[in-house]
Order: C-alpha cells, then sequence, then structure tokens
C-alpha cells in the first residue's frame, strides 16, 4: 500500500497575515535575495539542491491556501521547479501563482536568485534559506563538505520547532502602544507599467562607508538612512515649494527583532522603527539629520518599546470576535487599514540585511550578494542594502519613470567623497 | 572604467547611458562592450500573435449571413418580406458599426462616428417607412443629432486638440447635462405638446457642478497631484 505523506501546513504569523490582503492588482509584497558564484550555474544541479533542502524548509516551500476565517502556509508537494531569470526583479506573484508556490527560484549565468512573497518569511530567514541552497549547491557540485554554521543549515535533520515558531506571539509585550502616527511627504512621478521594474544598484566600499559613519559617531543604516531623509528633503524642496504644503519625511527601517529576543525562528520576525524630520521647521543639514536620526533609532530602538508594538499587532489578531469573521470580510477591513495607517507613515522603506557572514569554505566559490526589496503599494521605490567581502550594495527598484531618488541619493554621496558604481537592469 | 559626466558615479561595463540622469556615456578609450557580461537578461517584448482583419470581418459576415438567411427564408414563406426587414437591418446596421471599428477606427475616430451615426439614422429611416410612425423628423433625427455632436465634439477634444483627460471629462459633463435637456424637451414636446423643460434641470445642475470641479483640479498641479497620489490603484 502506497503510503501518502501528509503536507504540513502552518498559520500565518502575526506580520505575515497582512501581505495577502493588501494586494492590489497590481502589486504584492516580493523581495528577492541574490547569490553569485563564480561559476555559472547548472540548473539541474541546482534543481537538485531545491529538492535536497525542501522538506528543511517547511515553511518556505510553500503555498499559500485560505481558510474559513484566515489564511495559512502549506507545504506544497512537488519541488519548486528553478527557472531562468527574467529582466525585471521582483515582478508580481500573481495570487494564482501564490496558491501553487509563494516561492520563486531563478538562475542567471552565474546568479541563484529566490523570490519570496512576504508573508513566508523576512530578510533574515530567507538569507539563512538562501545560504542553505548555495551551500547544497556547492556539495553538490564540487563535492566539498560545508559545517553548519553561519546561518547554513543541517539538512539532514528535521526543521526544529522554534524555526516555525510565530515569535510575536511568544514575545508580545502586555501594554499595546499608540499607533497614531502623522502621515509622511511621498515623492511621486509618471507610474510605470506593472510589468517594468527599473533596478539601480550602487556598489560601494563598506571601509569608506566606515570612514563617514565613525566621523559621525553613527551605525551604517543611520547613515544611509540619513543620507536618504536629505535626498527626499531635496525633492520635497523642488516639488513643495510652500511650507505649509509640506509633510514630515520618514525613514521606514525595518528591525530584526531576533537582536532582541532569543528566537531562532525562520519566519518574519520584523518590527520598524521610523525616524522622521519635520520640513515644515525648514531646511536640515546633513549632520543635523545624522544627529537627529542617531538620537530618534536609539530612543525608539528598545525591547520594552518593540515588545508594545508586538503587543498592539498581537491583540488584535488574538480578539475572540475579530477570529470568527469571515476571511472575505477581513479581507476587506484589513485593507482598508493597511491603506489608511500602513505605508502613509513613512516616505520610503529601507532594509539593511546587514553583512553576511558565510563558512569560510563556501567564500571562494561565492562573490556577492544582492538583496532588491518591491517598493511598497503606493510608495514610489524601495531601497535594501547588503554587504558581503568588504561591498556594500544599494538597490532601488522603483514604479515611476523618473529615477530623481536614485539620483539624489547616489550623487549625495558622491559629493561626500564616497565611490559609486552603479549598475542596473537597463543598458 | 567610466564615469557619469554629470552625476559623478563610476557606471557599469555594459551601460550605455547613466541610469540616474540618462547622460549618453562617451568613452573613447573603452567603448561599449555589450559582450560585456550585463548583470540582468536582456527585456524581449512578448508579441502576441494577432488575427487579421480581413479574416475577422470574413468571419463576422459568416456569422451575420447564418441569421438572416434564416429569417429571410421563414418570412419569404408569404412571399413577402414583413417582420425579418427590422432583423435584417438592425444586424446591418451592427456589422456596420464593427467594421467601422475595425477599419475607419484606425484612420479617424470622428470618421468612424460619422459613419456609426449614419448607420444609425439609416436604421431609423427604414423603420419610420415601415412603421409610418411619424416621429423620425420630430424627435428621432434630432436627438441623433444631438447624441451625434455631444460625442463627435467630446472626441474632438480628446483626440484632434488633445485636451488632458479632466478637461474632457469636464465638457463632457456639460454636454450630457445640455443633452439631458434637449432630451426632456423634444419628449414634452412631441409627446405632450408642451414647450417646457422639467427633471432635466436636475441633472443639468448636477452635472455642470461636477464638470465645474473638475475644471479647478484640472487648472491646479498640486492639488492634482495629491489626488493623483490619493487615487493611484
Amino acid at each position: 500500500m502506497k503510503i501518502v505523506r501528509r503536507q504540513r501546513w502552518l498559520k500565518l504569523d502575526n506580520a505575515a497575515k497582512i501581505f495577502p490582503a493588501a494586494r492590489t492588482r497590481s502589486w504584492t509584497n516580493v523581495f528577492r535575495l541574490s547569490v553569485t558564484l563564480t561559476e555559472e550555474i547548472d540548473p539541474e544541479i541546482l534543481q537538485k539542491s531545491v529538492q535536497d533542502i525542501k522538506k528543511r524548509f517547511p515553511s518556505i516551500c510553500v503555498r499559500l491556501s485560505n481558510g474559513m476565517f484566515w489564511y495559512y502556509i502549506e507545504e506544497t508537494k512537488d519541488t519548486p521547479t528553478v527557472q531562468p531569470e527574467g529582466p525585471h526583479a521582483c515582478m508580481k506573484m500573481e495570487f494564482s501563482e501564490i496558491k501553487k508556490c509563494s516561492v520563486r527560484i531563478l538562475y542567471y549565468k552565474n546568479r541563484i536568485s529566490v523570490e519570496f512573497f512576504h508573508s513566508l518569511t523576512d530578510g533574515n530567514g530567507a538569507l539563512v534559506f538562501i545560504k542553505t541552497l548555495a551551500a547544497t549547491y556547492l556539495e553538490n557540485r564540487y563535492g566539498i563538505d560545508v559545517p553548519h554554521s553561519d546561518g547554513v543549515l543541517d539538512i539532514s535533520v528535521r526543521a526544529k520547532g522554534e524555526e516555525l515558531e510565530d515569535s510575536f506571539l511568544k514575545y508580545a509585550g502586555k501594554i499595546p502602544a499608540s499607533r497614531r502616527d502623522t502621515d509622511a511627504y511621498m515623492h511621486w512621478g509618471t507610474p510605470l507599467d506593472e510589468r517594468f521594474t527599473p533596478l539601480v544598484t550602487g556598489v560601494l566600499d563598506i571601509s569608506d562607508i566606515k570612514k563617514e559613519c565613525s566621523k559621525y559617531g553613527v551605525s551604517v543604516t543611520t547613515y544611509l538612512a540619513s543620507v536618504m531623509a536629505y535626498a527626499i528633503q531635496s525633492i520635497q524642496e523642488a516639488e513643495v515649494p510652500k511650507r505649509k504644503h509640506k509633510k514630515p519625511i520618514k525613514i521606514f527601517l525595518p528591525v530584526n527583532l531576533r537582536n532582541f529576543y532569543p528566537s531562532s525562528t525562520l519566519r518574519n520576525f520584523i518590527l520598524f522603527v521610523i525616524p522622521a524630520i519635520e520640513t515644515k521647521y525648514g531646511h536640515f543639514e546633513f549632520d543635523e539629520i545624522v544627529k537627529s536620526f542617531h538620537h530618534q533609532i536609539a530612543f525608539k530602538l528598545t525591547e520594552k518599546n518593540m515588545s508594545s508594538i508586538m503587543a498592539t499587532n498581537v491583540k488584535d489578531e488574538l480578539n475572540p470576535a475579530l477570529r470568527v469573521v469571515p476571511l472575505f470580510i477581513k479581507n476587506i477591513v484589513m485593507k482598508a487599514v493597511y491603506n489608511l495607517t500602513g505605508e502613509r507613515k513613512s516616505s520610503i522603506t529601507i532594509s539593511n540585511l546587514g553583512n553576511v557572514k558565510l563558512p569560510e569554505i563556501m567564500d571562494e566559490y561565492i562573490e556577492r550578494f544582492d538583496f532588491i526589496l518591491t517598493p511598497q503599494c503606493t510608495q514610489p521605490n524601495g531601497c535594501s542594502i547588503i554587504s558581503y567581502k568588504g561591498k556594500l550594495y544599494i538597490s532601488f527598484v522603483r514604479k515611476i519613470k523618473e529615477p530623481k531618488l536614485e539620483q539624489a541619493f547616489f550623487t549625495t554621496l558622491v559629493k561626500m567623497g564616497i565611490h559609486v558604481k552603479i549598475e542596473s537592469n537597463r543598458r | 572604467m567610466s564615469y557619469c559626466v554629470n552625476c559623478g558615479v563610476e557606471l557599469a561595463e555594459y551601460i550605455k547611458k547613466c541610469p540616474l540622469c540618462s547622460t549618453e556615456v562617451i568613452n573613447p578609450n573603452q567603448p561599449y562592450d555589450f559582450a560585456n557580461t550585463p548583470p540582468y537578461p536582456e527585456y524581449e517584448p512578448i508579441t502576441k500573435q494577432r488575427v487579421s482583419i480581413k479574416t475577422m470581418l470574413g468571419i463576422l459576415a459568416v456569422i451575420f449571413a447564418v441569421p438572416i438567411a434564416v429569417c429571410l427564408v421563414a418570412d419569404l414563406s408569404d412571399s413577402m418580406l414583413t417582420w425579418s426587414g427590422y432583423i435584417i437591418s438592425s444586424l446591418f446596421t451592427i456589422y456596420t458599426i464593427i467594421v467601422s471599428a475595425l477599419v475607419i477606427h484606425r484612420r479617424s475616430v470622428l470618421l468612424e462616428q460619422i459613419f456609426d451615426y449614419g448607420a444609425i439614422s439609416l436604421l431609423l429611416i427604414y423603420i419610420e417607412y415601415q412603421s409610418k410612425g411619424g416621429w423620425l423628423l420630430s424627435f428621432a433625427l434630432p436627438l441623433l443629432g444631438g447624441i451625434a455632436l455631444s460625442t463627435l465634439f467630446v472626441t474632438f477634444l480628446a483626440k484632434v486638440l488633445n485636451k488632458r483627460i479632466l478637461t474632457v471629462i469636464s465638457f463632457a459633463s456639460f454636454v450630457l447635462g445640455a443633452l439631458c435637456v434637449l432630451c426632456d424637451f423634444l419628449i414634452k414636446f412631441n409627446f405632450y405638446n408642451s414647450i417646457s423643460i422639467g427633471w432635466s434641470l436636475y441633472p443639468l445642475i448636477s452635472l455642470t457642478a461636477i464638470g465645474t470641479v473638475l475644471i479647478v483640479i484640472d487648472s491646479n498641479s498640486y492639488l492634482k497631484r495629491r489626488l493623483a497620489k490619493k487615487f493611484f490603484i
């Protein structure tokens, strides 16, 4: 008798619930992580590697399904098929595609890319997945033995319970924080067709950036968020000359909560801080922005503050009256709440995954990592940062024709004496 | 290595134009080399296979010919055309409108509309001739003429003068309001023997108000930008 293995299913974590509801006809929240090797990718070996690691990641090789009251994720029966990469990164995932398989595994020349629907995991969980995939690929291709450290998981064992937990429920505080916040300034331009996602990547030397950061005594994320605010300020000054019409510039910075709590979940476990400058008060010099951001981030980025924000989000999810509301009504309400409170509170999202560390043996086979974040639904740009082997890769994807933010951002860095090399998916 | 003379950034070897400011890269020492491993595949537009217009017209002619033949055979059993004339002339009008949409639309939208209204007028004339209703000149043609002039005017604004969309919608609102008045007047004049207007004042006032608001929005670029951002889908 043939034994049929039951497909494992998981409830969506607290942060993931919003993404299926918030999708629109032209937008789904997708991000991409890429690893570039020194040699061309063999698709057959890559497919085998995906098959090898599939069972180790029962929360990532999944499809989204809808129940009566909530969405859930379910392991796919088949291994995700590797596909050649197209010219545009983070293309919209149709909902029908998400319901078949919520992850895309792509290859192009020396590069392996994985695109994730954000309900599955956050950047850190995704990084573990791609590191393990790259390690398994290298093992299959070159017969090397990669140690299970620095985020490379042992694929011969089953997934641990704590890797699949919803850490929001575990670590949420008791007192919820207020959600009230003012709207932020967002620049805009000529909307592009959803099939085109111009991508601009700036490659910088970490040593250059660190030198600048040490001058101000701030972290790389704080420094780059300040550059971004300064760039957006220049756009706002050109587009909104009247002071009374100006809105604050707010930078949405996702925070990896694993740094605050002993969680090893591979699901979403991120919150955010939103440093801001109120441009109605007048022009901000760069030094002022850096100082202000440094203090704002330090003030907001505390364990207690994070737990109270988590409590706010978890409170609604646990409300018995809300839980019994049918999914289609929840979708409408969640979308409305997301549109009213979600994206309007920030000018842009900058997600910094930090410096990638790998087992030493992998370093000689790997050239670089890239991290690409699709812009939020109504925001014109998405910005993501990752660094590896002394280089910092800052990628911008935009939904408008004009690359004004990218230009303002990178030219600001150039004026500060930082060397920037530009790459793009356009020629 | 090449640098953008405008932005000051270094550009990857495969880039022809600076992705930040579109300034062309001119470096005599390092000419553009496409083979220099671009990091993303080239965009290849997907061309859809299209059915030719001639084929489409032929298929449509066959589709329309079948009910016409059936009606003719059924109606000719009494050795003269009676009810089938209405069906045949209506199908002929529909076919003419489809043909004009497929053939004339590309050349001129105005001409297409004139052609369509001509076909509808012929249908009305035929129905009047058959039914001897006495409503053609006093009601149907003036109303059709009003509708024709309105759509032609709006199309002229949009396609020939290339006015902005909000301007076109605002004028369309004004014209629609006027059309309601014309329709109201013609109904009262023909069927109630009265020279007055009644209900049409409400749509006239509402549509004039909508048109005016749209003109105000159109003339205020800041307001327009804000609204475009708020209502972007």
